[in-house]
């Protein structure tokens, strides 16, 4: 229903919203949450529950909300699973209940079953494997709120990084009287004061009602704020509709800011982020986060219209909202009178149940009963009456029986019980503060007697907590519990500021006074006393965990899902800690709680993947050269972060015939290669020389200027990391390759070894791999090119002779010409500035037309490789490789002084053993079958003994060539050996090979000089 | 997240910038060859692992590409000092 | 005895407000025992249950120093699988996976093994290498699994994005169909509450302050309840593997990590199967509850706080919307982090070690969970006749002396 308009109102009756629930039309206003635009027009059930399906009404107001759990639109912003209260209106809205409440529902029709279904029942039920995995697909479908997704989200998300001294979490008077105070007591300081609400001002909306000092104390406050923030070089920054969800280490904290929920983001001028998440690190944190009302225990609590007391508030006053004619108000503390007296200023009827016995009223019980508001002290609730809404209350008179230590007290039914009608009843069991967030980063919290709850604990560093999550209720004392905390913060800054606390008012009514949780046995041992209404978890599954042993309260939570939800047990878990005390006969201190994790309330996906999604998922490396690649038609293989050609089909060529023209051509002509993706890495000192042959397992000491060299890299287990040609540029500058995989660990462990244990020595390493591009010319025809491109260097092969380098001009660009080969022909690298990457590619592409020169790819130069038996580090090794398992024993320097990386482990015993997989080549005796990579090969026992490392058609043999790991291989040359093709859907096959030396063609180098 | 003081940069970074590597002071043994088995294996692969004020190595992999010497624990994550190989050896860290 | 759970005890009860025995007696603990076992979470529960059904030894007691299940047994992300690489690991896994399949019946208890199949993506051309390999190797080893392409995933997964224009396209996967998930804190209590049936004492709140060693020899173990003495003590405290083993003046060649985890908020059932990618670094599956269900990787420093780095689970946010962009407005509701002990070649230790009568089993990093039943039931044989059990003996502490390392982390990347 909605009331008539007034001050404090934040609904705006000009601007009428209309929107759509379950598919019925309303109207609201702009102002509104979609909760309390439905409880305007009397909606009252909103969804059904996790295991019984029962129909369930709203109960709160903000994200403590367990029951009205919604989808929102449809399409690319269909969203599962939100809170009516999180939903700002919008015109066009569009929402679905997660679970039907009017439709019929299987697990509401098994009623008379839910006496047999306690917490725990499935362990102990569906216990033959067969059984179960029948039935858990049935209750699969039973379970889950709302349907997920299917169409990819049409919004984006941003990531900020912020940087503040001061984070106030909490826009309520607490936060804003701590954010004026640090900007006031300061002139450095730089604050960020966040809200998950659109406004500021929190739970002091409610007090503008009947308390006009707040009102303006409000108005006033708010003036100040937004003048520090509008000044230039602003200090302040306000985020509303922003929740601080998760705190990291080092005062990190993450906060997610909503600018859209369903509404579209896609403007005219363009897309605004839906959400934004900002990363904040701060030196000070004031947490000023507020409390969550907890309700009150009876027998089905969980009817709808049964709502807190708090929230009942907040919709009349902020919403001019309310879901009832005939209010019950019931609780153990002094809220629930605020409430009614705010109801009375809108001429609607309530009546007070309070659990306290009368006398030592506060003055605001004395005013609700001077209203003339029907007051029943030292009353409770025990069970609330109606089918699936409240209609009444059966009360009855109760006592607590003190006996020391306190929490031992009991309360007691007296009294005979009576009805009370009711068309709504507000319930207020005391206040949780909102510690979630000063726990997530090891935060402690402990119990405090007074207000029944648990608070943060009292120091933490950099830390202060004010206002109601520091029990202080009362917003006068909140603001000066504030201004007490802000001047620590500040001194903690450095700044110079007197702390002088005040003293607060200690005002008699405060909702933080709350005597003893009311856990009387006789309602905790009836059925359906809801704890956690989400997952539907009572009072006797608590008290069936107890009882089976399940009694550390992680246990209790596991065994009945008590705290699972969605609402992350924001109302229920202290009442389950209250009630799990109860049967466990211990104090609430001793049973604790749960543990407190982020994120606070929930944060999309998307939102935390930020940009970082799609084409940004990770970063592309393209060579300067990649253009003309794509222009040739090639397919790209991605090679770490790289996108490196893999073959380039002509006329719808397949991935085979390409590769056999590309091949061809290199071993019959020429052919080019752009190998611009291999790590570079300059090394340049007067120890360069010595760095080397530390870190290569072979000897760098005596390579002259000119010279080139290929090293093998090993990790100090003696296994194969990485390999690559180093260039002698002169005796004091180096520049290593390294695979284009490994450049980047290469790089990270080089300078390891150089900053942590070498430090002496005299070299420097710059990460060159961007600097330069690499065009490899191929093929016997390779010189003959090069003579017309470079006409500065001698190529004749004796004066620039195989692994050599020569400083050249190449098409007018300076060049460095290296001369090595991983395909065994006549090859020459030519480094240039990468900007001129894609130049001299073109060029030695129309140059070398004359030779029919042919780009090829990653593939081809696999098959290349492999004819000559050359392996590749991280295909036919795979970290556990040594030299000696590749049959490289000629790699390992004998006579080396020092005893370089991996050296020692040589000597151990598995490392000698001649059962290790050895690198051998495998020839099929069918030779037109090219095994499959990764087949094994196997015993005459069918155990594996080894596999496939690499395998591939050679062209230029007319047949198929393998590389493979094959235990003692190296002694098993020309055996005949099976691989084993397991794959069904090639049939079950063994396949004979020969073993083999794994060089193939050439195999006494004569191509590497190419033609004359 | 941590927030890192990079000893050489001289300012505190976000821990994205950085990269841990691993336990501090294990020195590379000077003459891995006269070592045993059992020592080499010591040196490679066992480790203290300590729970408590953990000195460790940590590198600024998108800043300075600096090693340097963090005293971190590994119980609340606060950093209690940090420090370049020059500045503190295995001799005299606390 | 404890009532047998049966659909007759479950009717009875029913009828009689749920009277149920306990599932987990909370024992004080004796003075000696013949076995103590350090860390109650899954393995060690799992070790004390076969000790006492398999070996004959039930006068053994279960110490931990929080709650049972609470370390990593009730952090992770569940996956229960065998498709192991190497032999060694593809042979423990495989033992574990054959009890996993009998274990509900064995303990009397559901643990909710539900094998839904995992699936292992492939994005890159070694990626596919390395499947083949594995799905060869453990085909082999009589472990399923097969390799599928990205239309198979694609009919079996409709909801995964198989496009071809995305940054890491999905070429194919391995797929095993007995692998699945389990419900990890049954399994703790499953396991708990049948070893106390056959007369463990499982102690809880006791923390082991010392390891008592005389000549060579473990005598027992300081607890904060006390000293507890037995000829034989069993460490299988996961994260805090290097400190017991200080106590005993051992060192291991373990590091603890960070490894977090988080779950979405529930939803109707949307994804069948466990979907795993090493190359975009994150793995899902939807649990019964109907929450998705998301491992992240792991921090790279030490630590024993159980809480990691933003950036690992944003990035893994990330990685899931690379395969499943429809999850973006899906929200997360919770994430937390365990100590995972991470050995030099990704598999674990269970040993003995140079002092008479204590025994670690550690080092199983990441993938602990799966391997549960397995691990318990070897290590529960390597203590019983103080001699690996044959599964176990590839996984001798010594390994890492004589170099016979089993590096299960295969290919170290693509580096061409």
């Amino acid at each position: 229903m909605r009331l008539e308009k007034h001050a404090s109102s934040l609904v705006d009756y000009t601007q009428p919203l209309s929107f759509v629930f379950n598919n019925k039309a309303y109207k609201g206003f702009k102002g509104d949450t979609l909760a309390s635009a439905l409880v305007a027009n009397d909606v009252l059930y909103y969804a059904r529950s996790f295991k019984y399906g029962r129909k369930r009404g709203i109960i709160g107001a903000g994200v403590e909300e367990p029951n009205a759990l919604v989808s929102l639109e449809i399409g690319g912003r269909y969203t599962p699973n939100m809170k009516a209260t999180e939903i700002m209106l919008y015109d066009g809205l569009s929402a679905v209940s997660s679970s039907n409440p009017h439709s019929i529902d299987f697990r509401a029709m098994i009623k008379p079953l839910h006496r047999f279904m306690p917490a725990g029942f499935y362990y102990k039920t569906f216990i033959k494997q067969k059984v179960w995995s029948i039935v858990e697909d049935r209750l699969r479908s039973l379970s889950g709120f709302s349907k997920a997704p299917l169409v990819t989200d049409e919004d984006v998300y941003d990531h900020i990084f912020q940087h503040t001294e001061v984070l106030v979490i909490g826009g309520g008077v607490a936060g804003m009287s701590a954010a004026l105070e640090v900007l006031s007591g300061s002139k450095v300081a730089r604050v960020i004061l966040v809200d998950e609400r659109e406004n500021l001002g929190g739970e002091l909306t409610n007090e503008f009602t009947t308390d006009q000092t707040a009102t303006l104390w409000f108005q006033e406050a708010k003036g100040k704020l937004q003048k520090y923030r509008d000044e230039d070089n602003s200090r302040l920054k306000i985020l509303t509709s922003a929740t601080a969800y998760a705190w990291y280490d080092h005062n990190y904290i993450e906060v997610l800011q909503t600018h859209g929920t369903g509404q579209s983001m896609i403007h005219e001028s363009g897309q605004t982020a839906r959400k934004v998440l900002h990363k904040i690190r701060t030196k000070e944190v004031i947490l000023a986060t507020g409390a969550h009302e907890r309700p009150m225990l009876f027998e089905t609590n969980d009817l709808a219209n049964i709502m807190l007391s708090q929230s009942v508030r907040r919709y009349i006053n902020e919403f001019n909202v309310v879901a009832g004619k005939e209010i019950v108000l019931y609780g153990n503390n002094d809220s629930i009178y605020n409430t009614a007296i705010d109801l009375s200023k809108h001429n609607i009827k309530s009546k007070v149940v309070d659990v306290r016995a009368s006398g030592n009223e506060s003055e605001i019980i004395l005013e609700a009963k001077k209203i003339g508001i029907e007051v029943f002290q030292g009353f409770a609730v025990l069970k609330a009456k109606g089918k699936s809404r409240v209609t009444g209350v059966e009360i009855s008179q109760v006592e607590m029986q003190a006996k020391p230590p306190h929490w031992k007290s009991k309360w007691r039914i007296t009294g005979d019980t009576k009805t009370i009608n009711c068309d709504l009843l507000a319930t207020s069991g005391g206040f949780n503060p909102v510690v979630h967030l000063d726990c997530h980063c090891g935060g402690k919290t402990y119990f405090d007697e007074t207000s029944q709850s648990f608070l943060p604990q009292k120091e933490r560093k950099e830390r202060q907590v004010c206002g109601a999550v520091n029990s202080v209720g009362f917003w006068k004392d909140a603001m000066i519990d504030a201004k007490n905390k802000a001047q620590l913060t500040l001194s903690s800054l450095g700044e110079e500021v007197e702390v002088t606390p005040q003293k607060l008012t200690n005002r008699s009514h405060n909702y933080f006074n709350v005597d003893q949780f009311f856990t009387p046995l006789e309602i905790l041992n009836k059925p359906k006393v809801f704890i956690d209404l989400q997952n539907d978890v009572t009072t006797l599954d608590v008290a069936l965990s107890i009882r089976e042993g399940y009694q550390s309260i992680e246990h209790i939570k596991r065994y009945t899902a008590m705290g699972f939800g969605t609402d992350q047990g924001k109302t229920g878990n202290i009442n389950g800690i209250a009630v799990a005390a109860e049967f466990l006969d211990a104090p609430m201190s001793e049973v604790g709680t749960t543990t407190f994790r982020p994120a606070y309330t929930g944060v999309d996906f998307g939102a935390m993947a930020g940009r970082e999604v799609g084409d940004f998922f990770d970063p592309q490396r393209f060579t300067t050269i990649h253009d003309s690649h794509v222009n040739s038609g090639a397919k790209f293989e991605v090679v770490g972060q790289w996108y490196r050609p893999w073959y380039y089909p002509k006329n719808g060529e397949d991935i085979h015939q390409a590769v056999n023209r590309e091949c061809r051509a290199v071993r019959s002509s020429l052919g080019m290669m752009d190998a611009s993706t291999l790590g570079k890495i300059d090394i340049q000192g007067k120890d360069a020389r010595e760095f080397l042959s530390r870190v290569y397992t072979n000897a760098w000491m005596k390579l002259a200027p000119g010279s080139c060299r290929y090293g093998l890299m090993c990790n100090e287990k003696g296994m194969i990391i990485d390999d690559g040609v180093s260039t002698c540029i002169n005796d004091h500058h180096f520049i290593m390759t390294t695979t284009t995989g490994g450049a980047a660990s290469v790089y990270s462990t080089l300078e390891m070894w150089l900053q942590t244990e070498w430090s002496h020595l005299d070299v420097h390493l710059s990460s060159v791999t961007d600097q330069f591009s690499t065009v490899a010319v191929v093929g016997p025809n390779a010189r003959k090119l090069m003579n017309k491109l470079c006409p500065d260097v001698d190529f004749d092969s004796k004066s620039f002779k195989f692994m050599q380098w020569r400083p050249g001009t190449v098409c007018g660009v300076e060049a460095r010409i290296m001369r090595i080969s991983f395909s065994g022909e006549l090859a020459y690298e030519i480094n240039i500035a990468a900007n001129y990457g894609r130049f001299i590619w073109d060029e030695v592409a129309r140059e070398g037309q004359e030779w029919n020169i042919t780009p090829y790819g990653t593939e081809s130069m696999h098959v290349l490789r492999a004819e000559k038996g050359f392996i590749i580090v991280g295909q036919d090794t795979d970290g556990s490789m040594t030299p000696m398992d590749v049959n490289m024993n000629w790699i390992l320097a004998k006579n080396k002084p020092f005893s370089y990386i991996g050296r020692r482990s040589f000597s151990v015993s598995a490392l000698n053993s001649n059962d290790r997989l050895q690198l051998v080549g495998l020839l099929t005796k069918d030779d037109q079958v090219v095994l499959p990579e990764g087949a094994h090969i196997i015993s005459n026992k069918g155990i594996s003994i080894g596999y496939v490392t690499s395998s591939y058609y050679s062209p230029v043999l007319g047949r198929s060539i393998a590389l493979a790991q094959l235990k003692g291989g190296l002694s098993k040359m020309s055996e005949t050996v099976l691989v084993k093709i397991v794959q069904e859907k090639q049939g079950l096959k063994e396949i004979p090979c020969e073993v083999s030396s794994s060089v193939f063609y050439d195999i006494n180098g004569e191509k590497v000089d190419g033609n004359e | 997240m941590f927030s890192i003081h990079c000893p050489y940069c001289k300012e505190p970074r976000d821990q994205n910038e950085f990269s841990p590597a691993g336990e501090a002071f294990i020195a590379r043994p000077e003459n891995p060859e006269a070592l045993s088995d059992e020592q080499w294996a010591d040196y490679v692969f066992y480790r203290t692992n300590l729970k408590g004020d953990h000195w460790e190595q940590w590198v600024h992999t998108s800043g300075c590409r600096k090693y340097f010497l963090v005293k971190r624990s590994t119980i609340s994550h606060e950093v209690i000092e940090v420090a370049t190989f020059e500045e503190i050896d295995s001799e005299n860290a606390s | 005895m404890q009532k047998k759970y049966s659909w007759y005890s479950l009717l009875k009860a029913g009828l009689a407000n749920q009277d149920w025995d306990k599932a987990i007696p909370s024992s004080k603990p004796k003075s000696k025992y013949d076995v103590i076992i350090i860390g109650g979470g899954g393995h060690g529960l799992a070790t004390a249950y076969y000790l006492a059904k398999e070996c004959g030894i039930t006068n053994v007691a279960v110490v931990e120093k929080g709650y049972i299940g609470g370390g990593n047994t009730g952090r992770n992300t569940t996956i229960i699988r065998s498709n192991y690489l190497r032999d060694e690991a593809s042979s423990l896994y495989e033992h574990s996976m054959r009890l996993w399949e009998g274990l509900s019946e064995d303990l009397n208890f559901n643990v909710m093994f539900s094998q839904r199949g995992v699936y292992n993506l492939g994005h890159t051309l070694q990626d596919m290498r390395d499947i083949e390999r594995r799905v060869n190797a453990n085909v082999l080893n009589g472990v399923d699994a097969v390799v599928v392409d990205h239309k198979e995933i694609k009919e079996q997964i409709p909801i995964i994005n198989t496009s071809k224009n995305v940054r890491y396209p999905i070429m194919g996967a391995s797929f095993q169909a007995r692998a699945g998930v389990a419900r990890h804190d049954g399994v703790a209590w499953g396991f708990a509450r049948a070893a106390s049936n056959l007369g463990v004492d499982i102690i809880q709140n006791c923390e082991v302050i010392d390891i008592e060693v005389e000549e060579g020899r473990v005598k027992g173990v300081k607890t904060t309840q006390g000293d507890i003495m037995a000829d034989r003590v069993g460490c299988v405290s996961a994260g805090h593997s290097s400190v017991i083993a200080r106590m005993a003046g051992l060192r291991l060649p373990v590091e603890s990590h960070p490894l977090q985890a988080f779950v979405s908020e529930a939803m109707k059932p949307i994804l069948h199967t466990v979907v795993m990618s090493n190359a975009v670094h994150g793995y899902v599956s939807q649990s019964d509850k109907g929450d998705l269900v998301i491992g992240a990787g792991i921090d790279g420093y030490n630590s024993y706080a159980q809480r990691g780095s933003a950036k690992i689970v944003e990035h893994c946010a990330a990685a899931i919307l690379e395969l499943f962009p429809i999850f973006s407005r899906v929200r997360m509701n919770r994430q937390w982090g365990g100590i995972v002990d991470v050995c030099p070649d990704a598999c674990p230790v269970i040993s003995p070690t140079k002092i008479e009568g204590l025994y670690f089993n550690c080092g199983w990093g990441t993938g602990g969970f799966k391997a549960t039943p397995g691990s318990g039931n070897v290590f529960a044989h390597t203590i019983a006749q103080d001699k690996q059990h044959d599964l176990a003996v590839p996984f001798h502490i010594d390994r890492f002396t004589t170099g016979a390392l089993i590096d299960e982390h295969g290919a170290a990347g693509v580096a061409h």
